[in-house]
């Protein structure tokens, strides 16, 4: 949605700042937060995290301010206890980094041009792994429901009833968009083409806006997650 | 921003030619490929060719889930075809039986009549199934019929930008199961095979539900103006092919159909097939109407109910099936 906010303003000559940087790319809790929803957590940053204090006085604080900063930002999704539980879980991921001073640990981009090392593949699968355990409590309609699929992930039973999820075409569609999402990652949009010929840039476009096409369910309707906010 | 704005046009129009093209592609596809409309009877419809038949049934469920096309073959030694599909208006029958008659012949058309069959649009909740028929759209009759059944703006996008059928149906018309599971004669059309497009009812199924009648007494049948446009077509095509047509009434479950309000409205369809000299029988107050163990609901039979009343059809239509 930030794109289709960034896009139709550039039609009206506005650039507006890079909401998400990607961040499923990100090696660490940290990093994930300084990538993800950018205007709202500089915001929270500015307005709220800066005036108790910051990173400035004990650990003790510096704890404090982070848990208010994550749980704020949770409530802020909607007067729901897993807004506030995801908050916190995102708070706690968190709290190593800051006792261990390792917060700041990767500000830059990762610099491998095809294949990154072995530590940053696992780095960037364990952060991923960690946002996406705290988003079921986000997507979950009540705590119980979070912990009653929490615990069917972790049964014997989840994968072999969930083959679905795993058909060979959404494996490599998946995998097209982790790829070029890869190559283009410092690229402010992954369709940046300037360089192709107009041909190559409307084919490409045109072979996006039909996989679209051929893919939307046009027969059920279920409201955009974020009208809710 | 003018720029822009026609850089935007162009972007469009390219697109369009290039999806009507696309489109058209993709019918001449689908057109070869009739199994891949895996849901719906009409793909196998549209895979029949060269039979020659003593008779077809046409309607809707009252067609498709009532008559059992094997208790008639095998009690009079016919040949038959069920072409009945669930909650099928006459524009919908009329296209199945249009298209069938090209490739195959027949001596006798059994029709399924109801009040709803001349109210389908308010009767059923999806009269004509549109994208069954998506890639025969360019057929003229075909065409007509999507002319009047689908909104105009529908029908104009799916008619100039072809492509865009197969986007709001792409899970109807899966290319990609092609692609990783290989094309095979789904198991609905092996059923069929076997059934001679019937497709009977069961008490176990978990779709059983009993429907109560609105209890609305109708003064006139006051036909759609679609629907006996396409019930004069029906007519139209059979005088045209030497075929003689029938007409019939499915039994109804008395206690949950009060047919004191459609009793002038018999009077009326029987009228309407004199007319045209069609046969009528009317089995709606039969004596199958009174066991309410052979019903599903107040208007469709259970197997048993549907083979009981198979071999009544059978019975009453004995001399002029055998001819």
């Amino acid at each position: 949605y930030s794109d289709i906010a960034i896009g139709t303003s550039k039609i009206f000559g506005f650039n507006l700042k890079r909401n998400f940087n990607y961040p499923y790319f990100s090696r660490d809790i940290g990093e994930f937060w300084r990538r993800w929803h950018i205007s709202l957590s500089t915001w929270f940053r500015d307005y709220l995290y800066i005036p108790l204090g910051g990173s400035r006085g004990s650990a003790l604080n510096k704890l404090r301010n982070v848990m208010i900063i994550f749980v704020v930002s949770g409530f802020w999704h909607g007067p729901k206890w897993t807004f506030v539980a995801w908050g916190f879980l995102n708070g706690i991921y968190f709290i190593p980094l800051l006792l261990l001073k390792l917060n700041r640990s990767n500000t830059n981009d990762i610099t491998a041009k095809y294949i990154p090392s072995f530590r940053t593949i696992l780095s960037i699968l364990i952060t991923f792994a960690l946002t996406c355990f705290a988003w079921i409590f986000f997507r979950a309609s009540s705590i119980d429901q979070a912990f009653e699929y929490i615990g069917e992930v972790f049964s014997g039973s989840f994968l072999p009833n969930n083959w679905l999820y795993f058909h060979p075409l959404l494996l490599l569609q998946i995998g097209i968009f982790v790829v070029v999402e890869w190559f283009t990652r410092t690229k402010t949009h992954p369709l940046t083409f300037k360089k192709l010929s107009l041909p190559i840039r409307w084919s490409i476009y045109y072979l996006v806006v039909t996989i679209v096409l051929f893919s939307a369910n046009y027969h059920s309707s279920s409201d955009f997650i974020y009208f809710q906010f | 921003m003018k720029e822009f704005v026609i850089k935007i046009v162009v972007f469009i129009a390219v697109g369009c030619v290039a999806y009507f093209y696309l489109g058209k592609g993709l019918d001449h596809y689908f057109i070869g490929h009739p199994a891949m409309n895996l849901d719906h009877k009409a793909g196998w419809v549209f895979d029949q060719n060269n039979r020659s038949l003593d008779y077809l049934v046409v309607g809707s469920s009252r067609a498709f889930n009532v008559v059992d096309i094997n208790t008639i073959d095998s009690k009079l030694g016919t040949t038959g075809v069920n072409l009945g599909s669930g909650g099928a208006g006459f524009a919908q029958c009329y296209v199945l039986l249009e298209q069938y008659l090209r490739k195959n012949e027949t001596k006798n058309v059994l029709l399924s009549l109801d009040y709803h069959s001349f109210h389908s649009k308010t009767s059923y909740s999806y009269p004509f199934a549109d994208w069954a028929f998506s890639p025969i759209m360019d057929d003229d009759s075909v065409d007509m019929v999507f002319k009047d059944e689908v909104p105009l703006h529908k029908y104009l996008l799916w008619k100039y930008v072809k492509a865009s059928k197969y986007m709001e149906f792409n899970d109807k018309y899966a290319l990609y199961k092609n692609v990783f599971e290989g094309a095979s004669k789904p198991p609905l059309f092996i059923g069929f095979d076997k059934t001679k497009g019937t497709s009977l009812l069961y008490p176990d199924d978990d779709t059983t539900k009993l429907f109560l009648n609105s209890a609305k007494a109708h003064t006139s049948l006051n036909p759609d103006v679609d629907d006996l446009k396409y019930f004069n077509k029906i007519v139209d095509l059979c005088s045209t092919k030497n075929i003689k047509l029938s007409a019939y009434i499915a039994p109804y479950r008395i206690e949950l159909y009060d047919l004191r309000g459609y009793e002038k409205i018999h009077q009326e369809i029987k009228q309407l097939c004199l007319k045209h000299r069609i046969s009528y029988y009317d089995f709606s107050n039969c004596r199958l109407s009174y066991q309410a163990e052979l019903f599903k609901d107040h208007t469709h039979l259970f197997a048993e109910g549907a083979i009981l009343f198979s071999k009544l059809l059978a019975d009453t239509l004995s001399n002029q099936l055998k001819k």
